[in-house]
Formats: structure tokens, C-alpha cells, sequence
């Protein structure tokens, strides 16, 4: 059963093909990478998937859905969240902030109970503000819960903006490029994050460079190369795949 | 002479004294010896008080004793406290100055009250949600002018028309909004400042109803139980009514998802609708919330002057809100209310170098904006969890 399915995606800024007929099926409960060298349309297929883009052609569905015309708030509400490749953290908030706002869909009163103070706004004020501090023990930051979130380190940051994502409850988490600029033993912390996050239900769709993470830890790899899809399958299968060596590494010269 | 520039550098009173001698110096010709001499006090006063200030909390970055001590009693005095108590002394201060003051005191309070609720109301568009709003002074004039026809050509009372001015002035908000949404930064400037504008244009043009630039006159003063409220010191507390009843919903609703909301949108558009925020409809509340203040310091205003002209809603009213708001502190509902206070209190206080008190207000923004640009308390911002 797949929990998402893109079908020709195609994405044009001017003459620029950025993406061209993309399809793909994601099974629900699995990590699939998507790979492709530096421009490859990566960031571009995410920004489809989840709304702040619109696709030129094609059309994505997501549990069955078209979502292919909806706002981002509307999709992130039916149940796909992501973090960003350049940090974007609410920066001036405290680390516990950036999560409770990211209950937002999920904290529902209306204003009224706001200003009367209602039971029910403080009832979902409490269980929302647990629930937040829950996440953040989650994704291991538990330590830095009050304190502002531009003083967290990098890493840390780019785990609180997996929190901040994951406080959305989704049940497709988009990763860009989760351990960018990061050491091994940090990369390999993140690893076992996005692991933990697997065994909780959640279906994973990772962009990443590190090949040693992307071929352990995912179970399907979609390749993109200048915004063709050349290869999918699994990373043993992709790994072998003629076309995709060509992309990374060049054409076999034949004298 | 290297030696006696250190000295006037490190040493504070010297630094003082130095600073206030020049001030003095250029202000002697147009204020006279005595006020000069005031000036060069206070100056002198302040920057050697900054200067120690200064210094202090560069040696209490080293761990000695006492400043540990310190330290540790600040903590236990929590800055929430420390606001709270703050608070309760301004509101008692607030409640008891009418019955000391004369009527010219209370006049500026009034005014002072007014400029508060425009704060607060901009604070929400700006502050929150980080939407820069240049024609705030349009929504001001439309609760005045709703309050001013309905109370002359209908006769209709004024906690009749409060609700009426404020829901139309949101309504000029939503108006607005719709424009607005779609830009940011500098455009969103040029249009804000064109909806003020247009309202300003709007109301001295039409003059079969609004009477153009001669305003119009003779709007009743509130009254309650049959009690007239047009007594200055009645009229005051009627304003401190509404501006406790601003900030007390003001503060409620920051602390609610809808003031998260506004505050992720501030950060990051973009993030804020990848975490299931529709940043067009909270941009169009922000709208709506901060104007609907506007409307009612808009009739306030009104009903205080008992005239209204198109004069009155400049573009360097809007100019004036924002400075107050920025002076304060973005985003902060206490420090807005500071800010208003003293932009709204700074002309009368100047008074007596007369025609140069402008642009003092003009020398003290920019100072602020160099020194602390974050607001008089903009960084007490503390984790509410």
C-alpha cells in the first residue's frame, strides 16, 4: 500500500526544465532516499510534495488524495511534514516554542477561549505543551528545552527542526538533507533518530549526499539526474545501475 | 594630551561632563542660559550613570563573590516578577495621578492613553506578525470619523457606536489585508502608506459627507447612567478602562495559537505554512485584531476632542504609532505601552526649548536605534513554559 505516489511530475521555471515526468510510488512504513547530484531537482520535487510549489504537469497523491493543488497548510494538516536544507528555525522563539507552534493544526479553540481563558484552552495549552516537551526529549534535546533556539549548536538545530516537524504528527516526514554539514559520530546520531522515527510509523522520504547513510539506512532509492528520474530500486540494485554510475561518475571511456 | 583623552574616555564623570558641556553649548542660543544649563546636568548625569552602568556589568562578567550573589537574588527575582510588580506600580500610579494633576496634565495623559490603544493595535500588525504597516493612522481616522457621522447626523450614543468604530475600522483592516498578503517588505510599505493616504484624501474630499478639511464638530461626549463623561479626570479613567481592557485580550490572545502563529509567520513564512499555519488567514486576522484597537482609540479620540478633521490622521500620525511601537520594543505588549507614553509625553515634556523639541524626539530615536535597537524592553523575553 503506498502512502504517497507522484505521477509525472514535471516542474519548469522559464525554459529551465527543473523537473521532468517524475513518478514514483512510496510504500507506507519505508525510507526512500532521493539522490542525484547537485541540482538534480532534489529540493525542487520537495517543494512539490508538500505544496510551495506547484507542479507545471503531473499530479501528486498522497493516502489516494490529489493534493497536487493545495496549500501547504492544508497538506501539512492531511499528514506530511518536512525540515529544510538551510535551517529554518522561528528563531527568535526558545527551543519549546518552535515545537508547540508546530501543534498549531492540532491545538484546535477558537480565540474567545483564548481571552476567557477557557477550560479548554488551558487544557489544550497543557496537554500540547507536554506533548511538545515529549518530542523534544524524542529527538534528544531535552537539555535545551527553555533555551533560545539560535544558541543550539548546528546539529542540534537541524534535530530540533526534525522535532519541529515531527510535533506536526505526521505520517510522512520529508528530510532535506538531515545530516548536511555534519561530523560522522553526529551523522551517525541523526541515523539512529530517523530510525527511531521509522519504528514509530512514520514513512520517511530522505534527500541526503552521504551514500554510506543513504545505501544502510534506506529501503528504496529514487535517483534524479537534471530533473529526470534514471534509476529506483533498491540501493544493491541501484548501486549496480549503469546509468546512475554514469551521473556520479562519468561515461566509461571506450577506446 | 593622548593621557588627558584617556581620561576623558574611561573616566565617567569627565566623559559626562564633556558630552553635557557641548550639548549645552549648541542648545545655549535657542534655549537661554538656564535651560542650557538643565541640559548639560542631565547629560552630564546620564553618561556618567551609563558609563558606571557600563562598566559594572563588564566586571560582574568575572565570577567574584558579590556579583554571584547578585546574580543569584536576580534569579530569585524573576524578570516575569520583576514585570508583574512593575505592572501593579503602574496601574496603582496610573489610578491615583488624576486626583494630584491639573487639567493640562490630564489632557496629555488622555492623549497618551489614546496613542497607547494605537500602539497596542500596531504592535499586533508589526510587532507579531512582522507586517510593516505605514498607514496605520487610515484605521485610526475611520473609528473616529465612523464615531463622528453616527453621532451627528444619527445621534447615536457612544458605547453604541464603540463596537460599530472598531468593526469598522477592522473592516478597513480586512480591506487592506487583501492587497497585503501578497507583499512583503518594501511593498507592503507602499501600499500600507497609500491606505493611509487614501483615507486621509478620501475624508477631506468628500464633503457633502464628511464636511471636508473643516472636520466636523459638536460630538457628544460619553456618558454613563446619565453621568457625562466629558470631564477630563472622568474621561481619563474611561480611557485606562480601555487600555487594561486592550492589554489584558492583547497579551491573551499573543499567548494563544493565534499569537504563535503571528510570531512564526515574523520568522519564517515559508516554515510557518510547512507546519500547517495559513498564513493568509492569520495575516488577514492580524489585520483585523490590530486595526479593530485602532477604531476604538479612534472614537476615544473623537469623543475627547468633540471635532474631528482629516488634519489629524497624517501620514506623520502613522509615522509617529510606529515610532512607538519600534521605541518600545517590537513585539513586546508592555514595552509598545512605555514606548507610547513616552513619544506621546516627550513634545509637552520639551516644551520649553519649544521649537527644537522635535527634533530632540528625532536625536533620542536615533540614539535608541544605535544603542538599543531592540527596544526600551525588547530582550526581556522570557521561555512562558
Amino acid at each position: 500500500m503506498q502512502i504517497l505516489e507522484a505521477r509525472g511530475v514535471s516542474r519548469y521555471f522559464g525554459g529551465i526544465k527543473a523537473l521532468e515526468d517524475v513518478t514514483f510510488r512510496i510504500p507506507r512504513g519505508t525510507i526512500t532516499s532521493i539522490i542525484g547530484p547537485n541540482g538534480a531537482g532534489k529540493t525542487t520535487l520537495f517543494n512539490c510534495l508538500i505544496g510551495i510549489t506547484k507542479p507545471s504537469k503531473g499530479a501528486v497523491f498522497f493516502c489516494g488524495k490529489d493534493i497536487t493543488t493545495m496549500q501547504p497548510h492544508e497538506i501539512c494538516r492531511l499528514g506530511i511534514a518536512r525540515t529544510f536544507q538551510n535551517i529554518r528555525l522561528f528563531k527568535s522563539m526558545f527551543v519549546l516554542e518552535n515545537v508547540v507552534v508546530a501543534q498549531h493544526t492540532r491545538a484546535e479553540y477558537s480565540v474567545m477561549h483564548s481571552i476567557f481563558s477557557t477550560k479548554k484552552f488551558l487544557d489544550t495549552e497543557k496537554s500540547i505543551t507536554e506533548k511538545s516537551l515529549e518530542i523534544i526529549e524524542f529527538a534528544g534535546l531535552h537539555e535545551h528545552a527553555h533555551s533560545p533556539s539560535q544558541s543550539l549548536s548546528y546539529g542540534s538545530q537541524k534535530r530540533l527542526e526534525i522535532a519541529r516537524a515531527l510535533a506536526t504528527e505526521p505520517e510522512l516526514l520529508l528530510l532535506d538533507e538531515p545530516t548536511a554539514g555534519m561530523n560522522p559520530s553526529e551523522t551517525e546520531d541523526i541515523m539512529g533518530l530517523i530510525k527511531k522515527i521509522q519504528s514509530l510509523g512514520i514513512t520517511i522520504i530522505l534527500i541526503e549526499h552521504d551514500m554510506k547513510l543513504v545505501m544502510n539506512a534506506s529501503d528504496f532509492i529514487v535517483v534524479l539526474d537534471h530533473g529526470v528520474k534514471i534509476s529506483e530500486g533498491r540501493p544493491d540494485e541501484v548501486c549496480k545501475d549503469p546509468q546512475v554510475i554514469e551521473a556520479y561518475l562519468g561515461k566509461e571511456v571506450v577506446y | 594630551m593622548n593621557a588627558l583623552f584617556a581620561a576623558f574616555r574611561t573616566n565617567p564623570m569627565l566623559k559626562g561632563a564633556f558630552t553635557g558641556f557641548w550639548t549645552g553649548i549648541l542648545i545655549l542660543p535657542f534655549a537661554g542660559p538656564r535651560t542650557s544649563f538643565m541640559v548639560f546636568l542631565v547629560v552630564l548625569f546620564c553618561v556618567a550613570v551609563l558609563a558606571v552602568y557600563k562598566k559594572k556589568s563588564f566586571s560582574s562578567s568575572r565570577c567574584s563573590i558579590f556579583s554571584e550573589k547578585y546574580r543569584y537574588l536576580l534569579s530569585i527575582i524573576s524578570s516575569d516578577l520583576r514585570i508583574k510588580a512593575f505592572l501593579y506600580i503602574i496601574t496603582a500610579s496610573a489610578v491615583l495621578f488624576p486626583l494630584m494633576l491639573t487639567s493640562y496634565y490630564l489632557d496629555i495623559f488622555i492623549m497618551a492613553g489614546i496613542y497607547m490603544l494605537l500602539a497596542l493595535g500596531l504592535n499586533v500588525i508589526v510587532g507579531l506578525t512582522g507586517q510593516l504597516h505605514l498607514g496605520f493612522a487610515g484605521s485610526y481616522a475611520i473609528g473616529a470619523y465612523t464615531y463622528a457621522l453616527l453621532n451627528t447626523y444619527f445621534g447615536l450614543s457612544f458605547w453604541l457606536c464603540l463596537p460599530v468604530s472598531a468593526l469598522s475600522a477592522s473592516f478597513a483592516g480586512i480591506l487592506l489585508s487583501m492587497p497585503a498578503i501578497r507583499l512583503r517588505g518594501d511593498y507592503l510599505a507602499i501600499v500600507t502608506l497609500g491606505f493611509g493616504e487614501i483615507t486621509r484624501i478620501v475624508l477631506n474630499n468628500w464633503d457633502s459627507v464628511t464636511r471636508g478639511p473643516n472636520g466636523i464638530s459638536g460630538i457628544a461626549a460619553p456618558s454613563v447612567a446619565g453621568i457625562s463623561l466629558s470631564g477630563l479626570r472622568r474621561y481619563y479613567y474611561l480611557v485606562m478602562a480601555l487600555v487594561v481592557l486592550a492589554v489584558f485580550i492583547t497579551k491573551r490572545v499573543e499567548q494563544s495559537r493565534t499569537g504563535r502563529a503571528w510570531m512564526a509567520i515574523r520568522e519564517d513564512e515559508i516554515a510557518a505554512s510547512s507546519m500547517g499555519i495559513n498564513t493568509t488567514k492569520y495575516k488577514i486576522y492580524a489585520f483585523v485584531f490590530g486595526s479593530l484597537w485602532a477604531g476604538v482609540a479612534g472614537q476615544l479620540f473623537a469623543a475627547k476632542m468633540q471635532f474631528v478633521s482629516p488634519e489629524s490622521f497624517t501620514f506623520i500620525e502613522s509615522v509617529f504609532i510606529l515610532c512607538m511601537v519600534i521605541l518600545g520594543g517590537l513585539g513586546n505588549t508592555y514595552g509598545v505601552l512605555i514606548g507610547a507614553f513616552i513619544i506621546a509625553i516627550l513634545p509637552e515634556a520639551l516644551r520649553g526649548i519649544e521649537s527644537y523639541r522635535m527634533l530632540i524626539v528625532g536625536l533620542g530615536l536615533v540614539v535608541m536605534m544605535i544603542f538599543r535597537p531592540q527596544g526600551i524592553i525588547g530582550n526581556m523575553k522570557k521561555c512562558r513554559y
